[in-house]
Formats: structure tokens, C-alpha cells, sequence
């Protein structure tokens, strides 16, 4: 009997000390933001700033805010910050910011935060409220300005900006970047300069600079850690891609367009890699997350990170090899996969040094895209005649710089810039 | 509060600017639905009014797609302020029209809120979904990806299905200690 009590004490106290791990959480501190002020540059710099103020400079630099933060401790006070007396009189956008307060308390976000490096960093989750500033006839960069981002410092900016006018969908789709954004604190990754093209933005199908791709798909990853119902969405929007041109316009391309290299440039081929490794290998996911971080260079591609992770898991090879093709329609050669895991040949180089050699190396063959007088659309290997109009170079320069993305070198002419006429 | 030069506050807040465009990882990029109702309201109150107690606004709503109907309305209000007025029931707003209104507060000994003295109008509205939709199918110089133009079409029935009333607000920051000014008052004509 005495025996029984010691087991069921035992087992008491090693339940709680696994529910007080888990219940140890990452500290994360909640501002509520809003704007205090709006005016050009000129105006708004004599301003004094009072106790939690700060300037924001508007994305054209002609304007600039002063916005007001407040240190969030519960959902009450989260309400009445947002001028209401209770959640059912907040706007469509504030329940949205409420619901991304609530997610960041959720068990989902609480395992993600679990894998934040150092476990003492400071993240500050900034909820903007931007009620009565939604009209870009007034306030033409509001949306940019306020859009979901992680800043510097591990800001995490949410707003409602990408759903404004978008009914009870805002509260549905906040959390889910928020998910997003934590992806970006836990991997730490950064994009190449121009990683994103001239426009600074990226699409879910759009092929970009390689290290962007991945620091985007390893967002996208840990948002389908906490939404895996959305992978069919994905799946269904990757069925052709965008390239952005130097003038920000963007040219869709199937698959039969693209080569196995150019899919490792997209965020969301490289989600899906990570996610079916997460799925299809015994504690996937955390060996996924802790192969990231000790390997993160902040420079990796997809290719960095894929090169660790079967170094670190030699008897996954195969099954990563299997995912690799899979997820990229069976385009990459056996060739290109076989330098993924052995990039070095007998060259004792470091990784680093392969990220500056695959980014100078063109990813197929120099092919061009042109529209004819008759507005026929060609693709070849062939230049066309110089009396050709809207031609667009589909392959990289061979003297790419080893930090611009690969597609930053793409020329349309514009007279015909979207050939496609989308 | 430390203040600086103007030159030297310039090239601080250049070199802000330069480092959140830096380190930012902006989130995914998506199409946006237009901008469907405008919503304002403006202290009418002067320093120099007879009756401090009172305060007096101009509210307006106005369409800016389509014919917006089914609207409810509502105010709320920092615990400094009350409400003693407020407009007529107003049920739908045509294309391009819009409503202004009076709406009256009294001031009382209550401190303010957390963040200041504030008026809030809350509108709840059925959007003109068939304008929407149009709108949205006919822009294609504003919506010129197909997939994402589809995206957004599918999201705008979705909401006419599911849940087809929006809610909006517009806050008013009223000027006072520890108050912040309003949107309006401080938006010296901007050159955007």
C-alpha cells in the first residue's frame, strides 16, 4: 500500500512538473498601437512626443504618424482600449485584433514560442488599430504602413490592413498571420537585398530570391503547423507562378515554364517541402525546427537547409529525396538533387560559400518570352528580332550578383509588360 | 522629452527609416477590398463656447460603393462623456451619398479613459455586394492577377453567404490634457 502511495505521489509530481514545462511560456509583451496623429513630414516633426509615443514614417516618406502604444494585459482591457464596452461593439477589424490576442495565449502559439532562441528573448506582439485611418484617398500608404511585418527588435506588427472592409473574415484570417509572423522569429532568416523584386512584396505563388524563399516558406511552414487544413489551398494556388519584372509587373508561368530550381525560389513549394517532411518523418517537426536553428546562417536556401538536415538524419536521405521530387513535380534531375546533399564535391567549403556559387549559376538555359506584332505570345531559346516587341528574358545573367535574387534580372519591355494581359 | 536640431531630427528619422525597410519581413501580399464606407466625425466645440459641459459633433456617413443599406449605428464613448443627442434611425445610404449629423455630449467628473477623451461611432451595414463584385471583376488594372482577383471574388461571396453585415467605426480623439487630437484635425493637406 505504502509502495502504491509512493507511485501515485511520483506520478503526481512528475505530471505537474510536465504541465508547469509546458505551462512556462515565452515571454511575450501585447501593445495595443493607434495613431494619434497624420501629417506631412514637415508638420509633424515639431511635435513633442509624450510618455509611449513614437514616429512612424509613412512608406513614401512625404508623411508621418504619431502612434500611441499601451501595454496590454488582458482581454477586457484590450476591449476597452479599442473603445468598447464590450467585444460584441468592436468593428470587424478590432475583433480581429482581439482574436489574434487570444491565438497568441493559445496552445498552438504556446508550442511554436517553445522553439524561440535564446528562450529569454524579447518579442513584442504590436496590435494596430487603424479605425478612422482606412480611407487611402486620405491615407494613400495606411495599408503599407500598418501591414503585418516583423520589425526590428522581434516586433511582430499586426493589423488588419490585407482584410479592411472584409466582414468577420478579418478575425478568421489574423490568427494565421500571426502564425506566419512567429514563423520569421523562430527561423530567424533573412532574404536576399531585392530578394522580394522592386515591389517589396511577395505572393504565396510568386518565384523570388532564394533566401527569401525560404525565410517565406518557413513562415508559411510553421503557419501550417497551426492551420494544416489550409495545405489544400495552398496546393490549389501553386498550380502556375508569378514573376515579378523590374517595373513591379508580373508575368504567370506554368509549371512546363519552370525548372526544379526555380520552384526551390518559391515560399510555397518550400512550406510544402518542410510540411511533408514534418508529417512524413517521425518528430518531423522538431527535428525540422532544431536543424534550422543550429545551421541558420540567416543566409540558408531551401538548399542550405536541406543539405543540414540529411547531414544531421543520413538515413532520411532517401525519404527526403523522395519528398524533394514530389513536391517539386518531378523536376529536379537526379543530378541537381545529388549537389543539394553533397555541394562541395572533394571542396572542403562551407556552406555560405555554395549559397554565392548557386546564385551565380544560371538555373536553366537562357530561353526568352516575347509578344509578336500580331500579340502572339513565344517562348524559345532563340532571341527574338530586335524589331520584336514585350520581350522578356526568362533566364538569370551568368554574372548574377551572388546576393540579388535570381529572377531580379528580368527585363520587360514596356511596351507590353504583361503579355498575358492579366 | 528630448528634441533635436531639425537637420540632426531629419537624418535620425532617415536613419529609422532606412532600418525598419531593412530588417522588416513583410508579410504575404494579397489583393485588398476596396474602400466601401467613409466614416467621420469633427469636434464642433470652441474654446470659446458658453457651455463647456457640452460637447457638439459632426458626424457624417457616406457611401463610397454602391447603395449600402440595412445600417445600424451606435456611439460609445469614454467615461468622461455622455451622450444627450444623436441622429435620426437612418436605413440606407445610396451610391456616392452620404448623411451628416449633430450628436451631443456632456462632459462630466469622471476621469478619462486609459488613453484619453474619446467619441466612437459604430456602423453596422449590408455592403452593395453586387457593386462589389463588379467592381472588383472590372478593375483589372487594379486586380491584375487572376488568381488573386478570383481569391478576393470568392471571399466577397463567402461574406455575402455566411455573414452579409459589416461593422465599421470611426473614433474621435477630443482635444484636452492626456487627449490625443483627432484623425481629421491633424491631417494638414497632405500631398499623397
Amino acid at each position: 500500500m505504502k509502495k502504491l502511495f509512493f507511485i501515485i505521489l511520483f506520478s503526481s509530481v512528475l505530471f505537474s512538473f510536465n504541465n508547469f514545462a509546458l505551462a512556462e511560456d515565452h515571454p511575450v509583451t501585447t501593445e495595443y498601437s493607434f495613431i494619434e496623429s497624420y501629417a506631412p513630414f514637415r508638420d509633424i516633426m515639431n511635435k513633442e512626443l509624450g510618455p509611449g509615443e513614437e514616429f512612424a514614417i509613412s512608406a513614401n516618406g512625404l508623411n508621418a504618424y504619431i502612434v500611441k502604444s499601451v501595454t496590454v494585459t488582458d482581454e477586457q482591457q484590450l476591449i476597452n482600449l479599442m473603445g468598447a464596452s464590450s467585444e460584441a461593439n468592436l468593428t470587424d477589424a478590432q475583433k480581429g485584433l482581439l482574436e489574434v490576442f487570444r491565438f497568441s495565449k493559445s496552445e498552438k502559439i504556446s508550442q511554436l514560442k517553445s522553439y524561440i532562441q535564446p528562450p529569454d528573448k524579447k518579442i513584442t506582439l504590436q496590435l494596430n488599430d487603424i479605425t478612422g485611418y482606412e480611407d487611402e484617398k486620405k491615407y494613400p500608404t495606411i495599408k503599407k504602413d500598418f501591414w503585418p511585418r516583423l520589425a526590428k527588435n522581434s516586433t511582430i506588427v499586426m493589423s488588419a490592413a490585407p482584410y479592411l472592409h472584409d466582414g468577420k473574415n478579418v478575425s478568421e484570417m489574423l490568427p494565421k498571420v500571426l502564425s506566419h509572423e512567429l514563423g520569421h522569429v523562430i527561423c530567424d532568416s533573412r532574404a536576399e537585398p531585392s530578394g522580394y523584386g522592386s515591389d517589396g512584396s511577395h505572393y504565396l505563388n510568386e518565384i523570388i530570391g532564394p533566401q527569401a524563399a525560404f525565410a517565406e516558406g518557413f513562415a508559411d511552414f510553421t503557419r501550417l503547423l497551426c492551420f494544416p487544413e489550409e495545405e489544400k489551398e495552398y496546393r490549389g494556388s501553386l498550380n502556375s507562378f508569378l514573376i515579378e519584372s523590374q517595373g513591379g509587373k508580373y508575368v504567370k508561368l506554368g509549371l512546363k515554364e519552370l525548372s526544379g530550381k526555380d520552384l526551390l525560389n518559391n515560399e510555397g513549394i518550400d512550406a510544402l517541402i518542410l510540411s511533408s517532411l514534418a508529417k512524413e518523418i517521425p518528430n518531423g517537426k522538431d527535428a525540422i525546427i532544431r536543424c534550422v536553428q543550429r545551421n541558420n546562417s540567416q543566409l540558408n536556401p531551401i538548399e542550405g537547409f536541406l543539405y543540414y538536415f540529411v547531414k544531421e538524419n543520413p538515413s532520411l536521405k532517401d525519404k527526403v529525396c523522395e519528398i524533394l521530387k514530389r513536391e517539386t513535380s518531378n523536376k529536379l534531375s537526379d543530378d541537381e538533387i545529388s549537389k543539394i546533399f553533397n555541394p562541395f564535391g572533394n571542396n572542403t567549403n562551407t556552406f555560405l560559400d555554395l549559397t554565392s556559387t548557386m546564385n551565380s549559376k544560371p538555373a536553366m538555359p537562357k530561353m526568352y518570352q516575347w509578344v509578336d506584332k500580331n500579340g502572339e505570345i513565344h517562348f524559345s531559346d532563340e532571341p527574338p528580332s530586335p524589331n520584336e516587341s514585350g520581350v522578356i528574358m526568362l533566364s538569370p545573367s551568368p554574372k548574377g550578383n551572388p546576393t540579388i535574387a535570381t529572377y531580379s534580372e528580368i527585363h520587360v519591355d514596356s511596351k507590353s509588360s504583361n503579355p498575358f494581359g492579366e | 522629452m528630448k528634441r533635436y536640431p531639425k537637420d540632426i531630427f531629419l537624418l535620425v528619422l532617415f536613419i529609422i527609416f532606412i532600418n525598419n525597410s531593412t530588417f522588416s519581413a513583410s508579410g504575404q501580399t494579397q489583393y485588398t477590398l476596396p474602400n466601401i464606407i467613409n466614416l467621420s466625425l469633427k469636434d464642433l466645440s470652441s474654446e470659446n463656447s458658453e457651455n463647456k459641459t457640452v460637447k457638439q459633433l459632426l458626424g457624417s456617413i457616406a457611401s463610397n460603393l454602391g447603395r449600402l443599406t440595412s445600417i445600424a449605428y451606435f456611439f460609445e464613448s469614454s467615461p468622461d462623456l455622455s451622450l444627450i443627442e444623436c441622429p435620426q434611425k437612418i436605413i440606407s445610404i445610396d451610391q456616392a451619398a452620404s448623411i451628416t449629423f449633430f450628436v451631443k455630449f456632456t462632459t462630466s467628473e469622471k476621469p478619462p479613459s486609459e488613453i484619453g477623451s474619446w467619441v466612437k461611432l459604430v456602423v453596422r451595414y449590408k455592403p452593395d455586394y453586387e457593386k462589389l463584385l463588379q467592381y472588383v471583376t472590372e478593375n483589372v488594372s487594379l486586380y491584375p492577377i487572376e488568381y488573386e482577383r478570383n481569391r478576393l471574388l470568392e471571399e466577397i461571396k463567402k461574406n455575402e453567404a455566411s455573414f452579409p453585415i459589416q461593422t465599421e467605426g470611426f473614433r474621435l480623439f477630443l482635444r484636452g490634457k492626456n487627449s490625443p487630437s483627432s484623425p481629421n484635425s491633424c491631417l494638414k493637406g497632405s500631398k499623397n
